[in-house]
């Protein structure tokens, strides 16, 4: 019997169909059930099982014949029809084995066993009149900006609140995925990846995927209630962003290569760079820094290489545009 | 591509409409009859002032309870001697051991506000109606569920509608205000120095809307925050119902205007619907945020809008933009 497992966030719809180990399809929606705009007409549960059974009928599969598995975040939908079945999502996401997860979209930051959100009575805090868009995030959250401004404006209310709260733990000894509505996108965007290295203030070394798409979230979803591991979560299914060395002030670094190769590059203060690396071979890297100490580790490159972040106040130099515009080149070289 | 409907007005002829009493009473209609918007369908007695008295208030001996005119002494508090300031009588709230004095009951006629069929009856105190509705969305709403007779301005500009306000509000109770395509917060500041308790716009700034909000004001948005104009499909229906009464459900962001005759409401009501060239859509994108148009071109992941007759093609990404039925 087919199984779907969907995953509901706080702007896009993740849906995978499972039939076999090898045969297996992902739909993906940035339309999510808005109540302010729906709700006089249709219900959360008529949207999702319009879509599921178009989502069927694309893949030549009977929706009655489908076992289907429901989570989301921040609540998961309410379904009447027994055939749903919810998923806590707390359950889904503090059971990643071997990964440490964070989930990022417009409002909140989740990550095992804790969550911060940046918003108050719907509206985020740092919006001002002109920005209709930031604005009605709260009507239409599942809206995209298109302008660099709108988007940062955005990231600053999340980034606020993570560096104000003390209590996140980063840990540099397990690979950080992220993933949520926030990174949803088809293409990709150099923005998505200063953000993550902004979010991270601990200094350390971490190993960084990026999961666009929700996929091990919705495999860890089909395994967890086929109680199973029909699908494995493996990283290589995801994105490898690369290696983040983030620390306070100067930062030096020696890169050796499989065949023998080695380079030391030195990284001032105050600011990022990028080495670019092979994206599937391994690297052996010393690094040395006052606040992360000397750490030895051995990294694959990933699509960025490694990327050396001294920036003192990560959230302010979020919100300099100019600042974000010349990291985002650095990035982008 | 698949793209999510809204939709701005919606017809119905099966939507229930309860009226209910402020205090237990008469009803003077019964199952199956059929009602108009002035038909009363009960009435009751209500007190509309009452007078709490302190704790330690003695009323005088052989008072008589249930009929006191204005000025009579109730009894004693202290030294002093307590008078009725009106028309009332006296009675022991058990509960809090206390007295009040409340104003004799004045006569109150439940009036139908709408065409339709009684359906069924809560003796004494309310009554279910089916009627015919147009509901219309209001994606933004706070405040209280209300009903009452609308006043529609001319989508005045922001300067304007002050001057509206003052001229056309004298008797602002128990009506409901569509003041414009967008309210920021000095109009509704204004409006509520003249005690206006309900207001709906096609727009609301942020400011005015958490003004509205902790005033207890109902407020009523048809399209968003900003400066976003109501829809020409929305304004062209409200300028013909203008002093029709009518009703504010705040948490089902309904606003419903009840109609005399059937409507026509065939249309399937899918929430998702294949995108084709000439639907009409709402674009959530600057520079035209909040504007209409028509879709001209499909693209994968974009479409190109035209927002009027001619204007330029505008390129629109999923998912800012939506259906527009």
């Amino acid at each position: 019997m087919p199984i779907i497992t969907a995953y509901v966030g706080t702007s896009n719809l993740c849906i995978l169909l499972y039939k076999s180990k090898t045969d297996y399809e992902f739909f993906y929606s940035p339309y999510i059930y808005l109540p302010n705009l729906f709700s006089n007409y249709t219900t959360e549960e008529e949207f999702y099982t319009t879509i599921i059974k178009l989502f069927c009928k694309k893949n030549g599969v009977e929706f009655d014949k489908c076992d289907i598995y429901v989570s989301g975040f921040v609540a998961v939908p309410e379904f009447k029809d027994p055939k749903f079945k919810r998923v806590s999502f707390v359950k889904l996401f503090d059971n990643m084995p071997n990964i440490y997860p964070v989930l990022v979209n417009d409002f909140a930051f989740a990550t095992k066993f804790f969550m911060v959100a940046s918003t108050s009575y719907g509206f985020l805090k740092n919006v001002t009149e002109d920005t209709t868009f930031s604005v009605n995030k709260c009507v239409y959250p599942n809206l995209r900006p298109l302008e660099l401004s709108s988007q940062l404006t955005l990231d600053k209310e999340v980034l606020d609140a993570v560096a104000k709260d003390k209590a996140i733990k980063w840990d540099p000894n397990t690979p950080i995925v992220f993933m949520g509505s926030r990174f949803y996108a088809e293409e990709e965007r150099d923005l998505d990846y200063l953000y993550m290295f902004s979010l991270i203030h601990t200094p350390g070394v971490y190993d960084i995927y990026l999961d666009r798409t929700h996929t091990l979230l919705l495999f860890n979803m089909l395994n967890t209630v086929t109680e199973k591991d029909k699908l494995s979560l493996n990283l290589a299914n995801i994105e490898h962003v690369g290696t983040l060395i983030t620390g306070k002030g100067s930062v030096e670094c020696l890169i050796s290569s499989e065949n023998g190769d080695a380079k030391v590059i030195d990284v001032d203060k105050n600011t990022i760079q990028k080495h670019s690396l092979e994206e599937t071979s391994e690297y052996r890297l010393v690094i040395k820094n006052h606040s992360i100490g000397t750490v030895e580790k051995t990294v694959f490159g990933g699509k960025l290489g490694i990327i050396v972040d001294t920036r003192d106040n990560k959230v302010e130099s979020f919100g300099n545009i100019r600042k974000v515009d010349s990291y985002l080149r650095i990035l982008k070289n | 591509m698949y793209v999510p409907v809204i939709r701005k007005i919606i017809n119905r002829n099966n939507t229930f409409l309860e009226r209910v009493l402020p205090e237990k009473g008469d009803i003077s209609v019964k199952i199956g009859d059929k009602v108009s918007p002035y038909n009363p369908l009960g009435s009751c007695k209500i007190s509309y002032n009452q007078l709490i008295l302190p704790q330690k208030f003695k009323p005088l001996e052989n008072l008589n309870f249930g009929k006191l005119s204005q000025g009579a002494t109730l009894g004693k508090f202290k030294k002093e001697y307590i008078h009725a300031p009106y028309n009332g009588f006296l009675e022991k709230d058990i509960l809090k051991d206390r007295w009040i004095f409340k104003e004799t009951g004045r006569e109150y006629t439940l009036l139908s506000g709408a065409w339709g069929t009684v359906k069924n009856i809560v003796e004494g105190r309310s009554v279910l109606l089916e009627i015919s509705s147009k509901d219309f969305l209001m994606p933004v709403t706070c405040g209280n569920i209300c009903s009452g007779e609308l006043i529609v301005f001319p989508n005045p500009s922001e300067l304007l509608i002050g001057s509206f306000l003052e001229n056309f509000t004298k008797d602002v109770s128990g009506k409901i205000f569509y003041i414009g395509g967008h309210v920021g917060l000095t109009t509704v500041m204004k409006a509520h120095s003249l005690n206006l308790s309900t207001l709906l716009a096609g727009s609301v700034s942020k400011d005015a809307y958490t003004f509205a909000k902790s005033k207890n004001i109902s407020l009523g948005v048809f399209e968003g925050f900003g400066e976003i104009p109501t829809s020409k499909v929305i304004f062209d229906e409200l300028k013909n119902i203008s002093s029709r009464f009518v009703f504010f459900d705040v948490e089902r962001h309904l606003f419903r205007v009840p109609m005399p005759e059937k409507l026509d409401n065939t249309v399937v009501k899918k929430p998702l619907k294949q995108l084709s060239i000439g639907d009409t859509v709402q674009i959530f994108q600057a520079p035209y945020f909040g504007y209409m148009g028509t879709v001209d071109t499909i693209n994968e992941s974009s479409i190109l809008v035209k927002i009027s007759k001619n204007s330029n093609l505008i390129e629109v990404f999923m998912p800012n933009f939506f259906l527009v039925l």
